[in-house]
């Protein structure tokens, strides 16, 4: 087991070899470049799903507006202090750091785990992008509360597209992110011109008087759909904060964050978080309500901005699967390190365009984004405490890389164990994950400590 | 020179995206006028968005 598990990291460990050093002080990159790196990332198709959600969930305009101010600045903080500190003082990606920390074995798991999430990711995004097509050709989209494909239809565009994407990926993923940056400053002027439209169909008049009116009447009224969870505030707050939870408690952007040359760098997430995550999902909310709260996103889109909304709703799915699938592609490739890059994206290509057939997994996006944060995040804890605890009580650091350890087994109970706590705890899924991570911390660093004594 | 031109007539075609709607909030274009006009002003910016960064790499290179 333990050999199996030595081979296994050591072909892992080639796979990953180019960002093994830290990176060099002369290619720390400026805040600017990050500022364009964030926004870009975070208008992406899911934007369309989430702030359509939020109508459907009732929630209130004030509430609405309050939650994802406070989240989003929570979510910027989570960057700048927890993420970016260790990123700059390390200048390693979370893989390697992860590896001196649990070992080689531990950083398998979570790649393979990280691999899953990401192939449901894209399919949700694939999916998305499927709403579109099925609107331009006047077929019929998943509704909401449905789980399994109930149309022939729907099977048939997903797997096309899936099979599109993938082949695309496999051409040049280069040269699609080239592309992709082409479309990321075009994606945001859309959102904003399909909210200003639907503003006019739902009764603002010219000279806006009655706009507070129509948003807290027509859009947020505080009323759920029926089969809809109600929503407050705090739901806003914790999902908005953890919606990137991955990435930031997470620790997953440090391979980022690791060409910053301080750590307010991770302030500059901010330019995704406020027009990604705050502007589009308001907007996504008021094309919702313009559709009489249809969860169609082509179908939004299509109402909303015409052609160009279908295309965006189309070229957001297609530009966001993209980078997952090779994240994905990537991330497998640690258990089948003697296949091709090409051979490895057509696998996750296809799973993933099964899985996009599903429409419950984009149907239930915002939960789905939620137990993604929630998997990965014992992860970034188990690096926090080791990294800023225990220098200061006195415990040893980076036991694994310094004993030869395949597994540190407490590594593992505790992420294991913190997925249990939070699967069991009787409130919100959206709140779970922050009474888990305190447990993490504080279960690593005693059961490390323990272990000294 | 030339890039730069490009640069500005991308920058006008996403002024123009989000003017659009606005035109048809103050009743100044009708529905299909707006929906026209984001579509044409969408096409301008992928061809003057794209000139504009093959530029950027010819440049670089």
């Amino acid at each position: 087991m333990s050999t199996g598990f030595s081979n296994i990291a050591s072909r892992m460990d080639r796979l990953y070899e180019f960002d093994r050093e830290p990176v060099a002080p002369g290619k720390l990159q400026t805040g600017w470049q990050f500022a364009g790196l964030f926004a870009g990332e975070h208008v992406a198709a899911t934007e369309f799903v989430i702030g359509a959600f939020f109508v459907l969930h009732g929630v209130r305009a004030a509430d609405l507006i309050a939650g994802l101010l406070i989240g989003n600045t929570l979510a910027v903080l989570s960057w700048a202090l927890i993420c970016a500190p260790i990123a700059v003082r390390t200048r390693l990606t979370l893989y390697w750091y992860l590896r001196r920390i649990a070992g080689p074995g531990v950083t398998l798991l979570y790649n393979v785990a990280n691999a899953l999430l990401y192939c449901v990711l894209a399919g949700a995004m694939i999916a998305v992008a499927a709403t579109g097509v099925c609107t331009v050709l006047g077929w019929p989209a998943p509704q909401v509360g449905q789980v399994m494909p109930e149309s022939p239809a729907w099977v048939v565009v997903t797997l096309a597209l899936g099979a599109a994407f993938t082949v695309l990926a496999v051409l040049g993923f280069e040269k699609l992110s080239k592309f992709a940056s082409i479309c990321s400053p075009w994606m945001f002027p859309v959102f904003i011109a399909g909210a200003v439209f639907m503003l006019g169909r739902l009764g603002v008049r010219p000279d806006l008087g009655n706009l507070w009116e129509v948003l807290s009447t027509r859009v947020w009224n505080g009323i759920a759909t029926p089969g809809q969870e109600q929503f407050g505030i705090l739901h806003v707050t914790f999902f908005s904060w953890s919606a990137n939870l991955a990435m930031h408690v997470g620790l997953s952007d440090m391979a980022l964050l690791r060409y910053a040359k301080s750590w307010r760098t991770g302030l500059y997430s901010a330019f995704g978080m406020y027009p990604g995550h705050l502007l589009c999902w308001l907007c996504s909310g008021i094309m919702v309500a313009g559709v009489d709260r249809e969860m169609n996103p082509g179908l939004m889109a299509f109402e909303a901005a015409g052609w160009a909304g279908a295309a965006a709703v189309i070229i957001a799915g297609w530009t966001t699967a993209n980078p997952t699938l090779y994240r994905a592609g990537l991330a497998l490739q640690t258990i089948t390190p003697d296949w091709p890059r090409w051979k490895i994206t057509v696998a996750a290509g296809a799973v993933t365009s099964v899985l996009a057939c599903f429409p419950v997994f984009f149907l239930k996006l915002l939960d789905y984004v939620a137990i993604y944060g929630l998997v990965l995040m014992p992860v970034g804890a188990i690096v926090f405490a080791e990294h800023w605890l225990f220098p200061r009580l006195g415990i040893p650091q980076y036991l694994a890389e310094k004993r030869g350890w395949t597994m540190n087994w407490r590594a593992l109970a505790v992420w294991l164990g913190t997925l249990a706590f939070c699967f069991a705890l009787p409130m919100h899924l959206f709140f779970r994950w922050l009474p888990g991570y305190v447990l993490a911390l504080v279960a690593y660093t005693l059961l490390m400590r323990w272990r000294r004594s | 020179m030339v890039r730069r031109i490009y640069g500005a007539l991308a920058a006008l075609s996403l002024a123009a995206c989000v003017a659009a709607p606005f035109l048809y909030l103050q009743q100044a274009i009708g529905e299909a006028g707006y929906k026209n006009a984001l579509a044409a002003a969408s096409v301008a910016w992928f061809v003057f968005g794209s000139l504009w960064v093959r530029g950027a790499g010819r440049a670089k290179g």
